[in-house]
């Protein structure tokens, strides 16, 4: 700068005095030309100034050279006024670059705020689809913290509003059991860029465990690099529930069906034992009228006597038969009438006593031991005699002649127990509770003798249970049979009546 | 006559059968049971067998095949007296002795026919 500053002092000293000694047009055009050199040089407009006066005060200066006067001086600016000239186009050049940026400048702007809006408007959009969603929309970093989710999210995991779910790790909502599955689907989903569906147990903030079922993919930033999982959840309760009931039907339904099967093999066996022991009977009854009648043998009058009362004896069981499978149907049926009635223990065994005794009469001893001061029970006392008849013909049936039969009473909580006991050989821990079944009869040498039809302990579990009671064969310390009935005192009957 | 053996549980039933064959001229012997059936049959040797089904100790089924397997009983006829409703269920080829099956109720006039048959 400084060497172009002294060349021009010296080139500009006699261009201009060539100018003011009458150089014309010519001259003049020499000051253009250096100003245009000087804008080149990167000199400034104060320099050509300093440079002019210097140039001009040592023209004046010097004897002989120039006419020291005013018209000289003004000669000399109108040189310094041409060799600026470059410097003012310049500058005219310059603020004209300076409007077309600055025009340029406002068409950006404009160009930026359409894309702005435009951008906002798309946001606006998203914004809106992810807010109207049913489904729960969560945006997660890749390590699963939310950074946006709608209401559905926040609400789904537990959290009053999507302001108070950011920042929240996702993740940490998954049931422990279900987190292997889930990184499995996170790991596919970043290396393979699809959507996963995967079904976990979303444990709530207040640990509430809802069943959801959720897509997930991948969000990319600019570059295309992985940033983030986006999900949507969808609560499956409902489906799941759906989805249990069914099987619970189904489940259900199969029961239904292995029962009825079931049923319906026990009462086919129930129908050939039934049919084989009506028959047995009869064999006897219509062989027995057959064999009085066959015409190539004369009987003696004994045997004629004997046949006949063995008609007699296997027509009374026939008949008892027919009566215990028509009490049992009847209760099938549900036609079978119980009237029960509020009355104490001791009356409804005063009711069963007379015939009782009739049973007992001509081997047993029959012993009553039935307290007045039990509590009352709603009973029918017609069939409690019922059940006692059974049970005490059966201890005279199994119980050797001669020993005591003995029926007796006591409070138990809500029931009143009502006991048989016998002194027979009682009944072996394998049979005591089979003997309620229809037709079962034990195996026991002792009892081959004794047959009754196999129906009525069954009968009487039956009468018993239609009361509100149990019946049990119950462990003694004594040798012998003893059989357990209750019957429900008059607090429990009147809940039971009211449930 | 013949000696026939009764294997029959239900003691009335044996009473008609045992009645009816004794009055005539046949020798009766009883058995309540399948294995004391099957006792009699060898210390008594009857000429036939009457065997009831439904007995408290075995099948008669099982008493039968018993039998059939020993070539000692191959000459006893057997005659089947049952109150079951399943016979059709049974391969009566199975036991070589059998000669007979009869359902209870018993018809005394035919039991006596297919004794007769069956010792002929």
């Amino acid at each position: 700068m400084a060497s172009a500053v002294i060349n021009l002092q010296k080139e500009y000293r006699s261009a201009l005095k060539d100018f003011l000694r009458g150089g014309g047009e010519k001259a003049l055009k020499n000051a253009y030309m250096l100003g245009r050199q000087s804008f080149e040089q990167h000199l400034g407009v104060l320099d050509i100034v300093a440079v002019h006066h210097q140039a001009l005060a040592s023209l004046l200066s010097t004897s002989g050279e120039l006419p020291a006067n005013k018209k000289v001086v003004k000669q000399a600016s109108d040189f310094l006024a041409e060799c600026l000239s470059p410097f003012e186009m310049a500058q005219r050049g310059f603020q004209e670059s300076i409007a077309a940026l600055n025009s340029l400048n406002a068409r950006l702007e404009d160009e930026v705020e359409k894309r702005t809006q435009e951008v906002r408007e798309n946001e606006g959009l998203y914004r809106t689809l992810i807010e109207i969603s049913p489904d729960a929309i969560t945006l997660t970093d890749l390590e699963g913290k939310v950074t946006l989710c709608n209401e559905q999210s926040a609400l789904l995991h537990g959290y009053s509003s999507p302001e108070a779910a950011i920042g929240i790790n996702a993740s940490e909502f998954v049931a422990a059991e279900d987190m292997p599955r889930m990184k499995d689907v996170a790991l596919r989903v970043l290396k393979e860029d699809i959507i996963g569906e995967v079904e976990y147990l979303l444990i709530r903030k207040d640990g509430r465990r809802v069943p959801v079922e959720v897509r997930v993919t991948v969000v990319k930033n600019a570059a295309g690099k992985p940033s983030g999982f986006i999900g949507v959840n969808r609560d499956i309760t409902e489906r799941k529930q759906a989805q249990a009931k069914l099987e619970s039907l189904l489940k259900a339904e199969a029961q239904a069906r292995q029962k009825a099967e079931m049923d319906n093999e026990l009462r086919l066996k129930a129908l050939a034992i039934v049919s084989h022991e009506l028959r047995t009977p009869l064999t006897s009854i219509k062989g027995f009228a057959t064999t009085l009648l066959a015409d190539d043998v004369v009987w003696s009058a004994d045997d004629q006597r004997d046949f006949i009362s063995t008609i007699d004896e296997e027509a009374d069981k026939l008949s008892d038969l027919v009566e215990q499978l028509l009490d049992l149907s009847k209760m099938d049926a549900g036609v079978f009438k119980f009237s029960p009635v509020r009355q104490p223990p001791s009356a409804l065994i005063a009711v069963a006593a007379p015939h009782l005794q009739t049973l007992t009469n001509q081997d047993h001893n029959l012993i009553i031991d039935v307290s007045d001061a039990l509590p009352d029970v709603m009973a029918d006392a017609q069939r409690v005699g019922q059940v006692l008849d059974n049970l005490v013909e059966n201890a005279t049936k199994y119980s050797p002649a001669g020993t005591n039969i003995k029926v007796s009473a006591r409070a138990n909580n809500d029931f009143v127990e009502i006991i048989v006991a016998d002194e027979g050989p009682g009944i072996s821990m394998a049979d005591r509770e089979k003997v309620f079944q229809a037709f079962y009869r034990t195996d026991d040498k002792t009892t081959l003798k004794a047959k009754g039809a196999g129906l009525g302990l069954t009968i009487c579990r039956r009468l018993v249970e239609a009361q509100g009671g149990r019946i049990w064969v119950e462990q003694g310390n004594e040798p012998g049979t003893i059989i357990c009935f209750t019957l429900p005192v008059v607090s429990i009957a009147e809940k039971q009546a009211q449930r | 006559m013949a000696r026939i053996l009764i294997v029959e549980d239900e003691a009335n039933i044996l009473k008609l059968m045992s009645v009816n064959l004794k009055a005539r001229g046949h020798k009766v012997i009883e058995a309540e049971g399948g294995r004391e059936g099957l006792a009699r049959l060898r210390d008594a040797f009857p000429e036939l067998l009457l065997l009831d089904i439904k007995l408290p100790d075995m099948s008669g089924w099982d008493v039968l095949k018993i039998i059939s397997a020993d070539p000692a009983y191959a000459q006893i006829p057997v005659i089947v007296i049952t109150a079951s409703l399943n016979i059709a269920n049974q391969d009566y080829n199975l036991y070589k002795n059998l000669r007979k099956v009869l359902v209870k109720p018993l018809d005394v006039q035919e039991l006596t026919r297919e004794v007769m048959a069956a010792l002929n």
